[in-house]
């Protein structure tokens, strides 16, 4: 049997009337069991267990002073993620991401958070351009971003080069953060045969 | 009377009064029931298919939450932050049993023109912010080195502030500066720069030299470009 939403009617007998509106107590008594604190529950009647988000096919469309969380399968992961979305905007992927040493993630409030490493060989000069990943299901900037370059020491660098640094000279292009290397010995000349050091890369921009 | 499968009217008998209110009522049932949550009769009724909030206009009325609680609901942002204001004026939030409300996450990217000369790469700077579920705030803002000495304060348009000293902070040279300040031909862009100072949380202090081998230039160079990130609360 099922819920019946158009029951009892006027000329139905008692005996079957009975039944329904059993079986309809039980489906409702089903149905809130499911997420939320139970009927007569002593502290939290309508309150919430948890929330668990059945996937969607299509995104909601909250009304004017409303906002939506839904759940949605990610373009990028290929997984069930979690979104939000506000009235007329477009909606927010908030648990996506990419965990690695070259990896990214979103974050509630829609921005993206990428990060990666690079080993620079190379002697001074550049520009040189770090790409980030495009593999699929790696989510890539859409406009200019903002970019963090660290340097990271290596514990086989030589005291000969202990002036190794990158900077970032542009992040115009989103695919990818240009930077140059300088280096420079204790005799306070452009080295030319350092060792390798490593840089990562943190970028926050938009989707 | 407690809710129950075995009701007194399935005991007794249905009185022909209680049929249109019966009726009535699991029609309003199954419209609530259609609300947010998969249909009734369905393999997986009682799920959510999204979470609908509609948006506090007043903190008084913001959800209590009780002793091992947790609230999720909607509310304007200029009610939680009267200062802020901006088109996404609404925003989930979470409020434990100690009152202490927590913005889920908002962002604010905002580009700013700010290239005094056509030399620079890029025509736009951005700063912003980040507001992560855990109360967690990221800032990030651009500055032009033009003096040793620096105080960066953070902007404070639309922007969250601080409310204690922020507990890490990255300086990084670059980017978007001028391409010929960095070109192989310079011949030592060495800039240093450190802060100096982080214990007003309205703004940094950083210090920077310019060095051409050994020797410290104080100004000598054309004004380069510095990104902060700090991460607070």
């Amino acid at each position: 049997m099922a819920y019946q939403s158009n029951i009892p009617q006027a000329a139905t007998i008692k005996s079957v009337s009975r039944a329904d509106i059993l079986e309809n107590f039980t489906q409702i008594n089903d149905a809130f069991s499911v997420d939320h604190e139970t009927f007569d529950a002593a502290n939290g009647q309508g309150k919430h267990k948890q929330v668990t988000f059945t996937t969607q096919a299509a995104d909601p469309a909250p009304g004017v002073g409303e906002m939506n969380m839904y759940a949605k399968l990610s373009a990028f992961t290929g997984l069930t993620e979690l979104f939000t979305i506000r009235n007329g905007e477009i909606p927010i992927e908030f648990t996506a991401a990419s965990p690695g040493s070259e990896g990214w993630t979103m974050t509630p409030g829609g921005l993206l958070i990428k990060w990666g490493v690079v080993t620079i060989m190379s002697a001074t000069g550049g520009p040189f351009n770090y790409v980030w990943n495009a593999a699929p299901g790696d989510i890539q900037f859409s406009t200019q971003y903002f970019a963090l370059a660290q340097v990271g020491g290596d514990l086989a660098l030589p005291n000969k080069d202990v002036n190794a640094m990158a900077y970032v000279i542009s992040t115009i292009n989103p695919a990818q953060v240009t930077y140059r290397v300088w280096r420079r010995d204790t005799g306070n000349t452009e080295g030319t045969n350092q060792q390798p050091f490593t840089v990562w890369v943190l970028a926050i921009g938009v989707p | 009377m407690a809710f129950g499968t075995d009701s007194f009217l399935v005991k007794k008998g249905l009185m022909r009064d209680s049929q249109p209110e019966l009726l009535e009522n699991f029609t309003q049932i199954d419209a609530f029931m259609a609300q947010d949550h998969e249909a009734l009769n369905a393999a997986n009724q009682g799920k959510h298919a999204q979470l609908t909030c509609p948006s506090y206009s007043d903190i008084e009325d913001f959800p209590e939450a009780g002793e091992t609680e947790k609230t999720l609901f909607c509310a304007n942002r200029q009610i939680v932050t009267p200062t802020l204001s901006n088109s996404r004026s609404i925003d989930f939030y979470t409020q434990d049993s100690d009152g202490i409300v927590k913005e889920f996450g908002h962002s604010i990217s905002r580009a700013r023109v700010a290239s005094p000369s056509s030399i620079y790469e890029g025509s736009t700077f951005s700063s912003g912010q980040m507001t992560l579920p855990s109360g967690i705030l990221i800032k990030w803002q651009f500055f032009f080195s033009t003096v040793p000495s620096n105080t960066v304060v953070w902007e404070t348009e639309n922007m969250k502030a601080f409310t204690n000293q922020y507990f890490a902070i990255a300086v990084q040279l670059g980017p978007s500066i001028y391409p010929s300040f960095f070109s192989t031909t310079f011949s030592d862009p060495n800039i240093v720069h450190y802060v100096t100072d982080i214990s007003d949380p309205t703004r940094v202090v950083v210090k920077s030299y310019q060095r051409d081998e050994f020797t410290v230039f104080i100004k000598s160079r054309q004004d380069p470009a510095f990104t902060l990130i700090a991460i607070g609360d």
